[in-house]
This record gives structure tokens, sequence and C-alpha cells, in this order.
């Protein structure tokens, strides 16, 4: 393929937009993994649960999906929060081949639930879409148009990040999240209750898995089985920024996605695939940690 | 010891003698399967023996189907010598997959098995390999018992369970060992094992391979003997769970463990999926989870404390993880 100016920008375009869904995927996955010590394995099914829910919500309010994105986020959070106390809770402690077979168990639960949903209400199981309003309106920029959706889904990603980084950082709840990822013990003795905080952590990662989720609805089908390729995408992007850090999880995720769809416009289908795999090898054969990641 | 050896050689006569006693094709299927899982369990089993985690065997036993199969049609072997040969290959692949999971801890190597299975989906049905995979359109398996053997499912059957013996018997001689006792140090500690002179690296590679060339075996059998159309259909996530839900199950890191769960739960899943459709699934997630959280010995250690349950006393349930 000839590579001018309006295949390369066609190509930041899509890596920018699938790098937004893997970063708010791998950053809940990290605010989870610090607080909780725990990789949730469901995490992309999780995520079309907020793509669901959104579904749903838009095709009963019959408003622009982008308005029913915070109250479908609301509803994933409260049912992270109860995954969480149901099942992760009861097990702490025990040992991680536990919490990874559990979140195993939530795959097949979550996927299958949501198959029964699915089939009961548009009688046969079909990938299903959000049609948003902006489908057909784009920004002219420079030598291709960039779609509404595209702008929507940028500037959304890069304000929940900025605001949870500014929460994170700035408020006495962020201060108290942070303590308990960096030492469980310390924090606990300091009165911060550390089983309250992996609740809302989970509910937070769960929040942003949805959004992601909601996104992916809006600019492809989904099925109850879309969840896998994005969530293994997420493991590649957090093992690449590192276990836990969540600047590294904003890079890695944009890295992976701009590769990505280089090698679909250049290369073809399979290497898009393939290369978060390449990636993830040779981040793990020269510096396992991670990029961000701290050694040990 | 010498308890398990006459339950095992009970069980043995029992199902030699299934089908002396019916041929009906769906018994006779429904057990097959559960053999090939047995086996395929077995293996992972072994991996996990040594505190290694996989959540991607399907990609050893996609792999291991497709090397035999290939080789059957390609270099038209008899499919009893492929279903050994082709799963080496497995474990060539397994062993680069060891490589560069070996220094990893719990999350990563389950993170990147689990997408080395998606991805290896992904490479099968690439057209530039098709010339080798025909990609979605799969392979027709050549018979591993010539057809012309008459009732060919019993050969069948007899064919499978004289394997998952064979499979059972080697990982017993395994357990028994001073390979398995390194296993077992490595998964227990591994800074414990190192100090006590055992070669953690080159052990946890040697798991690595002896469990995906196990996983790949059953992979050649399930469809030399059963199925016989391999699509890459083989790689779903949903064949990577299989052996983990058998041996978690069944009993983790125990000797029994894989093979009761594959045989118990596989004839459950068997019973219950016509009429449950996705709920049989869910009902399957939801048992993981209990097992998980309120019995992690498994079936196995249901039977282990039968007699004290019986006589009441089952004394306290611990929430411990069997030795992991």
């Amino acid at each position: 393929m000839v590579l001018d100016a309006a295949t390369i920008t066609r190509i930041i375009f899509w890596g920018l937009v699938a790098g937004s869904i893997y970063t708010l995927l791998a950053t809940g996955l990290n605010i989870i993994f610090g607080v909780m010590k725990v990789v949730n394995f469901a995490h992309g099914e999780v995520m079309i649960l907020g793509s669901y829910v959104t579904f749903y919500l838009w095709s009963m309010a019959q408003l622009n999906p982008y308005l029913v994105i915070p109250v479908a986020m609301l509803v994933v959070a409260g049912l992270g929060m109860l995954i969480e106390r149901l099942s992760f809770r009861p097990i702490k402690g025990t040992s991680k081949i536990n919490e990874i077979f559990l979140s195993l168990a939530l795959i097949l639960i979550l996927q299958n639930a949501m198959a029964v949903v699915a089939v009961a209400n548009l009688r046969e199981l079909k990938p299903v879409l959000i049609s948003s309003p902006f489908r057909l309106e784009s920004i002219p920029l420079g030598p291709v148009n960039l779609p509404n959706d595209f702008a929507v889904i940028l500037s959304v990603t890069a304000l929940v990040l900025v605001g949870l980084f500014l929460v994170l950082r700035r408020t006495g709840f962020g201060r108290r999240l942070r303590a308990v990822s960096q030492n469980r013990t310390a924090a606990a003795l300091m009165g911060v209750d550390v089983e309250r905080m992996d609740m809302i952590s989970f509910g937070i990662g769960s929040a942003l898995a949805a959004l992601a989720g909601a996104f992916l609805a809006i600019l492809a089908p989904f099925d109850p089985y879309s969840g896998t390729f994005p969530a293994i995408k997420a493991f590649a992007v957090i093992i690449l920024g590192g276990l836990g850090s969540i600047p590294g999880a904003v890079m890695a995720g944009f890295i992976l996605g701009l590769s990505e769809s280089a090698a679909a416009f250049l290369l073809g289908g399979v290497w898009k695939d393939a290369i978060a795999f390449a990636f993830l090898t040779a981040i793990l054969v020269v510096r396992p940690e991670g990029i961000f990641g701290e050694r040990g | 010891m010498k308890k398990g050896f006459v339950a095992g050689i009970i069980l043995l006569v029992i199902a030699s003698a299934v089908p002396m006693i019916t041929q009906e094709p769906y018994i006779l299927q429904t057990l097959s399967i559960a053999y090939v899982f047995a086996i395929y369990s077995i293996g992972w089993n072994i991996l996990a023996l040594s505190g290694q985690v996989s959540l991607g065997h399907a990609a050893f036993f996609g792999i291991g189907a497709y090397s035999s199969v290939i080789l059957a049609r390609a270099y038209g072997l008899p499919p009893a010598i492929t279903v050994v040969v082709g799963p080496l290959f497995t474990a060539l692949v397994g062993l680069g997959i060891g490589l560069l999971c070996v220094r990893l801890k719990e999350w990563f190597l389950a993170m990147v098995t689990f997408g080395f299975a998606v991805i290896m989906q992904a490479i099968v049905v690439d057209d530039q390999l098709r010339w080798l995979t025909n990609g979605w359109d799969g392979l027709l398996a050549p018979h591993l018992i010539p057809p012309e053997f008459e009732p060919l499912r019993v050969w069948n059957y007899y064919a499978l369970l004289a394997a998952t013996v064979i499979t059972y018997v080697a990982s017993y001689f395994i357990f028994n060992s001073r390979l398995g006792l390194a296993f077992k140090t490595i998964r227990d500690n591994e800074l414990v094992a190192r100090v006590c002179g055992v070669k953690t690296m080159r052990y946890k590679l040697l798991s690595f391979v002896i469990s995906t060339y196990i996983a790949g075996v059953a992979g050649a059998l399930q469809y030399h003997v059963l199925f016989r159309f391999l699509s890459p259909e083989v790689f779903h996530l949903q064949t990577s769970f299989w052996p983990l839900i058998f041996t978690v199950g069944g009993g983790l890191g125990t000797l029994e463990g894989p093979l009761i769960g594959s045989i118990i739960l596989w004839i459950a899943w068997e019973a219950f999926r016509a009429i449950a459709g996705f709920y049989g699934l869910i009902g399957l997630g939801i048992f993981l989870a209990l097992v998980i959280i309120l019995m992690p010995g498994g079936i196995r250690s249901l039977i282990a404390r039968a007699p004290s349950l019986i006589y009441g006393l089952g004394g306290r349930r611990k929430i411990i993880s069997q030795g992991m």
C-alpha cells in the first residue's frame, strides 16, 4: 500500500481510538490490581456488560447514546462491586491461583448470563450495534475527515483519564486508595477501610471497562463473546506498561493501538492481532517488569 | 497407596466391562470423550504441579491435533504413529512458551498463555497458512482405528481407555519420582527448591514440555478417534477451560484429581447440557466458583473424607487451597 498523508492520518485516527479502548480497559485492570493485587480475567466480559447496559438504556430511552453512558457506568460499577463482594472477598488471601480460577468462573457466568438475556430480548444471539447520531458526520481535518464519533471518544477518554488522575492525586479518597495499593497493612493501621477500598476499586475498574464497552458498541457490532480479544490486548498493555502502573497503561495502550492500526493497514488483518503478542514476547524477554514497572 | 491401587483396578475392570454391557453409541461416545479429557487434564495438572497455571492449553491441544492430522495426511503415515510423533511439535512450542514464561509469576504466566490460545486461532485461519491448515474449512482426520474393525465405536473406546491408562500410569510415576518431588517443591517454595539444589528453571521447562506433549496427544486422539473433523474451533476459550474445571473440580495438584474430575464432571455435564443450554455453562461457572470458595480440595477430598462425613465427623471446612 502506498503510504500517503491520508493513509497515515487514517492509521493514526484508528490507532488512537483503539488505543483509547485498550487504555481504559488496562487502567481499570491496573487500579484493581493496585489495590487488590488481583488480575480480573473477566474484565473483557465486564466491558461487554457495559456494552449491553448502554445498548438497553439507549434503546429504551431513545436518547443520544453518549448521554446514557454515565448511567451505564454507574450500573456496571454497582455490579462490579457486587461481584467483588460475592466472589473475590471470600477467597481473599488464600492464593493467587484461586483468584485466577475464580475470574475464569466469572467469565463463564457473565458470558452466558449475557447470552441468556440477549436471547430473551432479541430472540436470537446476533451481534448488535448502537447507532450513533453522529454516524455520518465528520470534521474535516487535513487530508481526511475525522468522524465525530472518533472525536467524542477521544475527548471523553482524555477527560476521564485526567479526571481520574486528579482524583487519585488531589483528593483524600485518592490518597487513601494509593495508600492501600502501596502498603495494605500500613493503610489499614492508619484507619483506612481496606475492604471497602477493594470494593470501590473494583467498581471504578468496572466503570472504566463499561465506558470502553460503550465505545466498542458504538464502533462495531458486539455479542456476549466479543470481550475476549480486547481483554487479551489489555493484558498485553498492562504487561507492556508494567503491572499496576497507570501512566504505563496509558502510554502502552496508545502504543499498542497505533502499532496495531499500522499493522492492519500495511500488513493485513491477521498481523493486527499477532502484533500484540509480538510486543508481549519482546517485552517479556527484554524487560519483564514492563516499561514503567518496578523490579521485583 | 494399596487401597488406591485396588480402587484403580476395580475402576479399570468396570470401565473395560462397559462395552460388554451396553454398546449404546451415546454412552460409549460420552465415556470416550471423558477419557480424552482425562488425558488432557492429566497433562494440564502436571504443569500445575510445578506451580504454573496455564489458561491457554487449548493452544497445545489444538497444535497437537493439527500437527498429527497434517502429518498423517501429507505423508500418509498411519495415525497410530502420528498421534505419538505429531505432538512432539506441540512440546517444542510448549518449550518456547515455557522459555518465555519461566521467569514469570502467576499473573503474567496466566495472561500470556490465555493470549496465546486466542492468537493461535488467528494464525491458523490466516490465508497465508491456508495450504497447510485449510482455514475455517478445517481438515478431515484419518481414522486411528481402520474402519474395517467392527464395531468401530467399541474399538475406539478401548483404544482411548488404553491411552488413558498409559497416561495415568505415566503420571503416577512422575508424581512418585524425584521429578514430581522437584515440581512440588518448586510449587510450594521456589527459593527453598533452589536452595536444595533443584535447577528450578530446568524443571519448570520440563514440566512445560511434558504437559504440553500430553495435551497434544489428547488433541490428536480426539480428532483421529472421535470427531474426525478438525477446525480452528478447537482453539476456543472453552477448550482451555475444560482441563482447568476438571482438575480443580476433581482435586488440584493430586494424582487422581484430573481423572476423577474429568469422568464425573463430563458425565454430569452431558446429562445436563441437553436441557440447560446457556444455563448449563452458567451452572458450570457457579460450580467452579463454589468449589474454589467452599471445597478447595475438589471432589477427591469428598471421596477421601466420605467415611468421616458419613459418621458425622466432617470437621470444619477451612478455606485453604490444596497446597497451592
